[in-house]
């Protein structure tokens, strides 16, 4: 998938949070406005479910897209494996925004720590 | 391909400003036009002047009244500070501007400020633009100079530039003009409007990039000091051989805009009003401004729950800009949309569509579709479809 398509592609989209079925919503926010939720789930094998809601510029949209995508029927073991920096290159992310992957790692972190939890 | 809506920024050249801009350099009128010596000399001088008479006819001036320069910048610099160095004797003088402006009169006023002058900026009204009686409302005894943009190259709004100039005219204040935006697209009576000094580019307006020209009343102000010096041309007011390609290339354009002034003005009317149409179905926006006193070709739009940059980014079909540079990172949000009350999140969220001749009511109605397109899909991805 490359920038574009992960831009458009709304596959991993949460339209419907409210929804009780056992969702864990996570949000990581930066300073210039953007922001970033995760939810996810882990199935009965232990398997990861996560999905998205995302506001902010093409590259933050494309990274998150790519990585929820990338996310999706995994172990807690792999999850903490995924390397988020990997994406940057895909996009070839501008060094000026190099905070995005840390309002990602962020999110990613948390909701690990929830599905942990959980 | 993409439809190009940025006519705000800069504009295709016409068929017409290209064929001249090739005659002229295939003719024998490669000369310098100050080399009178000569023959070739002689024919580029005979085009530079044919052309000051075109642009001085543009704006009701006289031909000695025009300098070449290299465009709207380095002419608002020679107004500006030209006019501040050839007045200045020790004692501080007054200017005023408005944060409205370009930066280029805004980083003028700074440096005249750093050579020991004073400045004061004008707060525009609620709309965000300079009307008589705001002006009126906060200009002082003590100024001497006012620099106010005709249209707004952000929001294409236009101030009360004749009635601004008048009340200067009558309390012996120098009035300087930035057109950049609006020669050629609305008239304008330097005399009647009681403007001293007159900046204009040819890039906005189908004309090539690299020219342009200030208009100094020879009455009012008569001369500016040189910021560029060297060989003395242009009556010793700015220096450097005239590039008599680029000369015509703009008197070209200047003479479309005229005779089409009123046919390009109606449909881009047409444009703006067909896509506002269009938008319409959707909620969650507003035009930075007002309808009345505007421009028609340029629509500054706030999408506040959206961020600029990827709505540019999901209209893949057309080449639009953001409103301002503020959602770029690296640069601060814009001064206009600021100076005008503008939230941050509105101001993140600004595009500016601009229309222009070539454009058709097609490609206006598409943008508005794919605009809605956009909106949708970024709402959706905050869940908010």
């Amino acid at each position: 998938m490359n920038q574009k398509e992960a831009f458009f592609n709304t596959t991993h989209v949460m339209h419907d949070p409210s929804a009780e079925d056992g969702f864990i919503a996570e949000q990581a926010s930066s300073s210039n406005g953007m922001w970033l939720k995760l939810f996810s789930r882990l199935d009965q094998e232990g398997k990861s479910e996560v999905y998205y809601q995302v506001h902010g510029c093409p590259h933050l949209i494309a990274i998150t897209s790519m990585l929820i995508s990338d996310l999706q029927n995994k172990s807690i073991q792999e999850l903490e494996t995924h390397n988020i920096k990997d994406y940057a290159e895909i996009v070839n992310l501008p060094k000026t925004k190099q905070d995005r992957l840390f309002l990602l790692e962020d999110a990613l972190k948390e909701c690990i720590k929830q599905l942990k939890r959980a | 391909m993409k439809t190009y809506l940025d006519f705000a920024s800069t504009t295709p050249m016409a068929l017409e400003v290209i064929e001249q801009m090739n005659a002229v350099m295939s003719e024998e009128s490669y000369g310098n036009p100050s080399s009178l010596d000569h023959q070739f000399g002689l024919s580029a001088n005979k085009i530079v002047e044919e052309s000051r008479k075109v642009v001085a006819g543009l704006i009701n001036a006289d031909p000695d009244e025009i300098l070449w320069t290299s465009g709207a910048t380095e002419s608002n610099n020679l107004a500006i500070v030209g006019f501040h160095q050839f007045q200045y004797k020790g004692k501080p003088m007054k200017f005023m501007t408005s944060h409205l402006e370009h930066k280029s009169v805004i980083e003028c006023m700074h440096t005249i400020e750093s050579h020991g002058s004073n400045i004061c900026f004008i707060r525009p009204n609620d709309h965000g633009r300079i009307d008589f009686e705001t002006f009126l409302d906060q200009v002082d005894k003590n100024i001497i100079f006012v620099s106010c943009m005709h249209v707004n190259n952000e929001t294409g709004l236009i101030n009360d530039i004749e009635e601004i100039g008048k009340y200067c005219r009558n309390n012996e204040i120098i009035f300087h003009v930035d057109a950049a935006q609006s020669i050629g697209k609305i008239p304008i009576d330097v005399k009647n409007m009681c403007i001293d000094l007159l900046s204009m580019s040819a890039h906005k307006v189908y004309g090539p990039k690299g020219i342009g020209a200030l208009y100094i009343d020879k009455e009012t102000v008569g001369r500016v000091k040189s910021i560029i010096v060297g060989g003395g041309q242009e009556r010793g007011m700015r220096s450097g051989t005239l590039p008599t390609h680029q000369i015509a290339g703009m008197a070209t354009a200047y003479d479309l805009s005229k005779i089409r002034m009123h046919e390009d003005h109606e449909h881009i009317r047409q444009c703006r009003e067909t896509f506002l149409k269009k938008l319409s179905v959707i909620s969650g926006w507003k035009i930075n401004g007002t309808e009345k006193h505007t421009y028609p070709g340029i629509i500054s739009i706030s999408f506040p729950d959206l961020y600029s940059e990827s709505l540019i980014y999901a209209m893949e079909g057309f080449a639009i800009s953001r409103g301002s540079a503020c959602s770029s990172d690296h640069d601060e949000p814009s001064h206009v949309l600021k100076s005008m009350g503008l939230h941050n999140h509105e101001i993140d969220g600004t595009i500016r569509i601009s229309f222009g001749r070539n454009t058709t009511l097609n490609e206006a109605n598409a943008a508005a579709s794919e605009l809605i397109k956009s909106v949708s899909h970024l709402r959706n991805l905050k869940g908010d479809n």
